[in-house]
């Protein structure tokens, strides 16, 4: 391993592996108390800062022979993914001690899957976003199963552990595909190869096709999305909201560079996938969700549907479609931390994974039942919140793009989604609660939820700091591919 | 203007701290709250006078990129609105003081009531579309916040899902109207795109931006058939009702049509839509008035009948129609809202709206019933009342239509008489029949005259009834030529009258007026023949029909996708695969080439590889485990041979390693695992499977073809044979590439095993220690993937008890 002086630019992903190890250690002694959960939270943080305060911020820098790139790209998705562990660590700390979760190996396999993730936005090299992948999965199936005694849990784990491996097989082969085809791993390269290849159309066509279904996988595109309401409802809850919200933004930030940046001269082909995915994602996804009556599966359809929208910013590329991605991804992952840490706290005083047990928490929790009636808003995609813009931000893409009717699907779909989401507020508000007692939330639910709250109205009604961050960011690194 | 913009935010920036005032003040928050739609009636009546056509604006940049800023503008138009809802605004904060009772949290219900206020202030105001939609849904939520803010009971669920359903559903309109205008018009603000009328008007997407836009128009005023949300959103309370429900946010839709009507308006589309509509919701709005016997239930019908009557009015574009219409929302809104707080004080004392269980009224609470019959009575349009001067109006503009009178407009004036007599008869039920008569006063033995304070309200918009009725000409030019000209964008001077003119328009109203009295003499037949009409399609059905249609489809899709059987998602997922490439392929219209260039096969290789394959058949044949094993250990064995076979020992070796080591530990988990399920597929099945298994095959091997015919670069051995001795100073080439030329990669792989084997003996001893202790039990069985159970699970969790 060639080290150099560039290894600064590696700091986050350095610091938040120690803060893993270390977090680990300090669960081993059998009174671990709150230490690996506080170790967790500040390597995060200082991962955080050092990206939002560190040199080399505005740059394109590509290092160790090409393996790594740092861009504004990367270091918004680190960021973002770092953000969604810190919120996780928050929603988490009283969760993992309730339910006697190992604290020291929880933390450690959730940085670890941070790591992963940070990977998979920052690099241009086909290995390793596929090494970022496999850390990213490898770490979330054992923390799928980390209720042991839980035969949800347990059943999630080996579902998603059989799926992920489909999907690890098919990238992994579809890589092969395009490295045969071309004969490089760096998509700098393999852009450049394939435009000038001939004949190897098919090879790269089977290529591109795996890998969508790989990546298809993790993002939980129907119909590959088998895995996500068993495991989003079997997986500890703040697992699942890590998976819904950091794994499938990983996902989409690994295929924007691969489509993009690696092969931009099979567009055509990959827009016309993209679309039709999009299309049956959300749809399926948003039809499937009305009939739950679990609020984990609920979510995890929306998930589903949610995914389906993000995808429609993958299939029209354009330069304002991937900014409103961005937009989207950002909104939606407050949202859904937030929704959850809501589910959560329901579920710390008695069992409460039916939508029926929400009855009454306009009495119960009058700040939490209005947060969680924001986050749904903010799910159907009503102003002023964060998911208002980022749908609308999608909207207005397909439509300057020349597919209105894309824009019409996604109002549709809109319009489906509103008895699910609404049903829970409805519960909420409408309803007589059995167990009429206030419900106590530690801080780290309370500054979940503030946070989680916090970002959607302020997303929702000052987005344009926002717009204006992602409107800078380019998938295609402006920097020269020699070696 | 930036006072402008601070009227519209003040609401919103005061709003939260009104718990945290109510935990200080108690109920007497009441009067402080009403301090601010008080002083921003007051600074918007400064307004009066000076505003016309010509908007005051003010502008700050919001999100500059997407073109939406926070751009206002007030004209006469806006600001006859923002004067209900301030005024009214106030006068209903007053009132809900009383009316509440001591449990209720006035804290919450006064942050509602003031981000309602707020938002519809914006909704008025706002000069950019996405901004008006973002105040749009705002109300909406508003409404919804204060639904349940009082009621807990199913039939009230069920209303508010509906009411957010449609209201939502026509707010997507207007955003999707807003983005293609967008397309069209390059522009979101109102004032730009007014300047491309022309534009917009050629444009192919003008139609569905009119249609769209008219949608949300369309359901917001409970205009025919999305009005059935507005009597469920009538579990409000009745301070709410007034509020929300008859004096501003159902006009909201009207001031939508009202306001886009210079810019789209003027064409066949536009007004022939928007008439029709407002016409059939007139005649059934009043028909289904007649037929409630709760009071709040037939004001709903009657504020749905009105708004009807109304919104064509902004559709027409001629001068009469314009001021016809700004004098009805002026009118409507004092008549209906003192109508709603009257009977809330009738609920309040009788504690019932049932019209069954009332009469005699005037006895027990005669200022309630003068006020009621007032009211009543200008909103039939009784001489010298407010109702009288606008529905003059109205018929007048009916009669003078933009494209000239033809079969269609002969129709809507029909029907408009028709709807007004029956209006007539459900005035007069509120205006006599509960006030005379003899004495039933519900569940209350005394019921009385309520405090001052309540009735505050209903007497200053009584006041205001009796006064625009006599004399009409103290807001002809201020407000109501002032909104005529703010919505056409011309000045418009047109002219109100207090003295019955004889002519067409007299002659319907008298029309109206008759047949409603002969129907209210007649009321028992009139109620029993309307009784009669059960029409097969109405608009709840349709509502509830595609609710359960979605239901359906939702468990049917869950049912049939989500079977719990991997082997299921593996077909899905190779189908996509197969699906994907054909697709991609047939779009890039790609000629594949593949150049063949293969080794002579002998015959051993050939045995081998045709033993792979038997094998292989095998494994998915047999039906027992231990045979399924066997079999696949011989499909690795001969890969192994064939590795041997083609001069590559240590490949053979590592192969041969690696199956041995899986073969024992599929063996030792082969005793975990419950047997396997019996065979329940059906030829049909099958063979899809083996379809299915056949083609990922092909294209798998199709692929390898292809790819081994692409040679990118020269082998690499070339380069270790001639480098290993001089650079690596051994001749042993793959000793040298081991420890020289990837010495690092043989550390980090060494590192990994060392790791691996501590895992191992700590793994080791772990169980060692806990054998001292109790056997610990299988606390769950395992949960087999393929378990028919499982699947049952899956597709039972789909389904709602």
């Amino acid at each position: 391993m060639p080290l150099d002086g560039d290894v600064g630019l590696l700091l986050p992903e350095i610091i938040v592996t120690l803060a893993a190890v270390v977090a680990l250690a300090t669960g081993l002694r059998p009174q671990a108390g709150r230490a690996p959960a506080v170790w967790a939270f500040l390597g995060v943080t200082a991962a955080a800062l050092l990206l939002l305060i560190g040199e080399g911020r505005g740059q394109a820098v590509e290092i160790w022979s090409g393996t790594v790139l740092v861009d504004g790209f990367a270091r918004l998705f680190k960021l973002v993914f770092l953000v969604i562990a810190g919120l996780t660590v928050l929603v988490a700390a009283d969760y993992v001690r309730r339910r006697g979760i190992p604290p020291g190996e929880f933390y450690l396999l959730l940085l670890l899957a941070t790591v992963g993730m940070m990977f998979m936005a920052g690099s241009l090299n086909l290995l390793t976003i596929y090494l970022g992948l496999e850390c990213l999965s490898l770490a979330s199936y054992s923390l799928s199963g980390l209720l042991r005694r839980d035969a949800r849990s347990t059943e999630a784990a080996l579902k998603y552990i059989l799926i992920g491996a489909i999907s690890s097989g098919t990238i992994l082969f579809g890589m092969s595909l395009v490295f045969g085809a071309t004969g490089s791993l760096h998509l700098g390269e393999v852009s450049q190869a394939v435009s000038s290849a001939t004949g190897m159309t098919p090879v790269l066509l089977a290529g591109m096709m795996f890998l969508v279904v790989g990546l298809g996988v993790k993002m939980a595109a129907v119909p590959f999305h088998m895995w996500a309401p068993d495991v989003y409802d079997g997986a500890p809850a703040p697992v699942a909201a890590f998976l819904i919200t950091g794994s499938e933004a990983a996902a989409f930030a690994a295929a924007l560079r691969i489509f993009l940046v690696g092969l931009p001269s099979l567009r055509a082909e990959w827009t016309a996938v993209f679309v039709t995915l999009a299309v049956i994602t959300m749809t399926f996804g948003n039809i499937s969700a009305i009939v739950q009556t679990r609020i984990r599966r609920l979510l995890a359809y929306s998930a589903v549907a949610q995914a389906g929208y993000v995808m429609v910013g993958l299939a029209i590329a354009s330069d304002a479609a991937v900014s409103a991605m961005l937009y989207y991804l950002i909104a939606y992952a407050f949202t859904t931390i937030g929704a959850f840490t809501v589910v959560i706290l329901l579920a710390r005083h008695q069992p409460a994974d039916e939508i029926q047990d929400f009855r009454g928490l306009g009495q119960r929790a009058p700040l939490f039942a209005l947060a969680l009636t924001i986050f749904m808003l903010s799910f159907i995609g009503i102003p002023p919140t964060a998911g208002f813009f980022g749908k609308f931000y999608l909207f207005q893409a397909a439509v300057g793009a020349g597919m209105p009717w894309l824009a019409v699907i996604m109002v549709i779909n809109g319009i489906i989604s509103i008895p699910y989401y609404w049903g829970v507020v409805r519960t909420m508000y409408l309803s007589e609660a059995e167990d009429r007692s206030p419900l106590e939330a530690p801080w780290g639910l309370r500054w979940a939820t503030v946070i989680g709250l916090g970002a959607t109205l302020v997303l929702g009604l000052f987005p344009d700091a926002l717009v204006r961050v992602v409107n800078a960011i380019q998938v295609v690194p402006g920097l020269p591919i020699a070696f | 203007m930036s006072s402008l913009f601070a009227s519209v935010m003040l609401p919103f920036i005061l709003a939260p701290w009104v718990p945290a005032l109510y935990r200080k003040a108690g109920r007497r928050v009441g009067f402080l709250v009403a301090v601010v739609p008080v002083s921003l009636f007051v600074y918007y009546l400064g307004f009066l006078g000076e505003l016309g056509s010509e908007p005051v604006g003010f502008r700050l940049p919001w999100i500059p990129l997407l073109g939406v800023d926070l751009s206002f503008a007030l004209d006469g138009f806006g600001l006859l609105f923002a004067l209900l809802i301030t005024g009214i605004g106030s006068l209903v904060v007053i009132y809900s003081t009383y009316y509440l009772g001591p449990r209720e949290d006035l804290g919450k219900f006064y942050l509602y009531i003031l981000i309602f206020m707020g938002a519809m202030l914006g909704v008025v105001t706002a000069d950019n579309i996405v901004l008006l939609y973002i105040f749009w849904e705002i109300t909406s939520v508003a409404s919804f916040l204060l639904i349940g803010f009082w009621h807990t009971r199913e039939e009230s669920r069920w209303g508010a899902l509906k009411a957010m359903m449609i209201t939502v559903l026509g707010g997507f309109g207007i955003l999707t109207a807003a983005v293609l205008l967008y397309v069209v018009g390059g522009s979101f603000e109102l004032s730009a795109l007014m300047e491309n009328r022309e534009a917009v008007l050629a444009s192919p997407l003008y139609v569905p931006i009119v249609l769209l836009l008219l949608l949300g128009a369309f359901t917001k005023s409970a205009q025919a058939p999305f009005h059935i949300w507005l009597p469920g959103a009538m579990a409000a309370p009745t301070p709410v009702s007034a509020y929300l429900h008859s004096a501003t946010m159902v006009k909201a839709g009207i001031f939508l049509v009202g306001r886009m009507a210079p810019l789209l308006g003027g064409t066949p589309l536009w007004y022939y839509t928007v008439s029709a509509v407002g016409a059939v919701t007139v005649f059934l709005g009043a028909f289904l008035a007649i037929r409630q016997t709760d009071l709040k239930a037939l004001l709903a019908y009657s504020t749905v009948s009105q708004l009807g009557l109304i919104m064509p009015m902004f559709a027409a574009g001629t001068e009469v129609a314009a001021l016809a219409g700004a004098a009805h929302i002026l009118n409507h809104a004092t008549f209906k809202g003192a109508l709603f707080m009257l009977v809330g004080i009738i609920d309040h004392e009788t504690h019932t709206r049932d019209l069954r269980r009332l009469g005699g009224l005037y006895k027990a609470m005669p200022v309630t019933a003068v006020l009621t019959g007032i009211a009543a009575l200008s909103m039939a349009g009784v001489w010298p009342l407010n109702g009288f001067v606008s529905k003059e109006l109205i018929f007048e503009a009916m009669l003078h239509p933009p494209f000239g009178p033809d079969v269609w407009t002969q129709a809507f004036a029909v029907l408009a008489v028709l709807g007004s007599a029956m209006t007539t008869i459900y005035c007069l039920i509120l205006a006599h029949r509960i006030n005379f008569g003899k004495p039933r006063y519900g569940d209350a033995e005394h019921p009385h005259d309520p405090p001052a304070g309540m009735l505050l309200g209903p007497v200053l918009l009584v006041g205001l009834v009796v006064l625009l009725g006599v004399y009409p000409y103290i807001a002809e030019g201020p407000i109501f030529n002032a909104a005529a000209s703010g919505h056409m964008r011309e000045e418009v001077h047109g002219h109100v009258h207090n003295v019955p003119v004889p002519g067409m328009p007299l002659a319907m109203s008298l029309i109206a007026l008759g047949l409603g009295l002969w129907g209210y003499r007649h009321l028992e037949s009139v109620r029993r023949a309307f009784d009669q009409v059960r029409p097969r399609v109405h608009a709840n059905a349709v509502y509830d029909g595609i609710l359960a249609g979605l239901d359906r489809l939702s468990r049917w899709m869950v049912r049939v996708h989500m079977t719990g059987l991997l082997r299921d998602y593996i077909a899905y997922i190779l189908l996509v695969v197969f699906l994907g490439i054909g697709l991609a392929a047939a779009a890039s219209g790609a000629a594949f080439d593949l150049r063949l260039d293969l080794a002579p096969m002998t015959f051993v290789e050939a045995v081998v590889i045709a033993l792979i394959i038997a094998g292989a058949i095998a494994v998915a044949a047999f039906r027992h485990r231990l045979a399924a094993i066997v079999a696949l250990s011989i499909v690795g064995l001969m890969v192994s041979f064939l590795y041997v076979q083609l001069r590559a020992p240590d490949l053979a070796l590592t192969q041969l390693m690696v199956e041995s080591i899986s073969t024992v530990l599929i063996l030792l988990a082969v005793r975990y695992l419950p047997p396997l399920p019996k065979e329940q597929d059906t030829a049909r099945r099958k063979a899809a499977d083996i379809a299915l298994a056949a083609g990922a095959g092909a294209l798998v091997a199709f692929l390898a073809l292809m790819t081994n015919a692409n040679r990118l670069f020269p082998s690499i051995s070339q380069y270790f044979v001639e480098n290993s001795k001089p650079l690596g100073g051994g001749s042993n080439i793959v000793n040298v590439i081991l420890v020289d030329f990837r010495g690092v990669d043989t550390m980090g792989e060494i590192t990994v095993l060392g790791i691996a084997a501590l895992s191992v003996y700590a793994l080791v001893t772990l169980r060692q220690r806990t054998r001292g202790r109790a056997e610990r039990p299988v606390d769950d069985p395992p949960v087999a993937f393929d378990d028919p159970r499982s699947a049952a699970r899956d597709a039972r969790e789909g389904e709602m008890p």
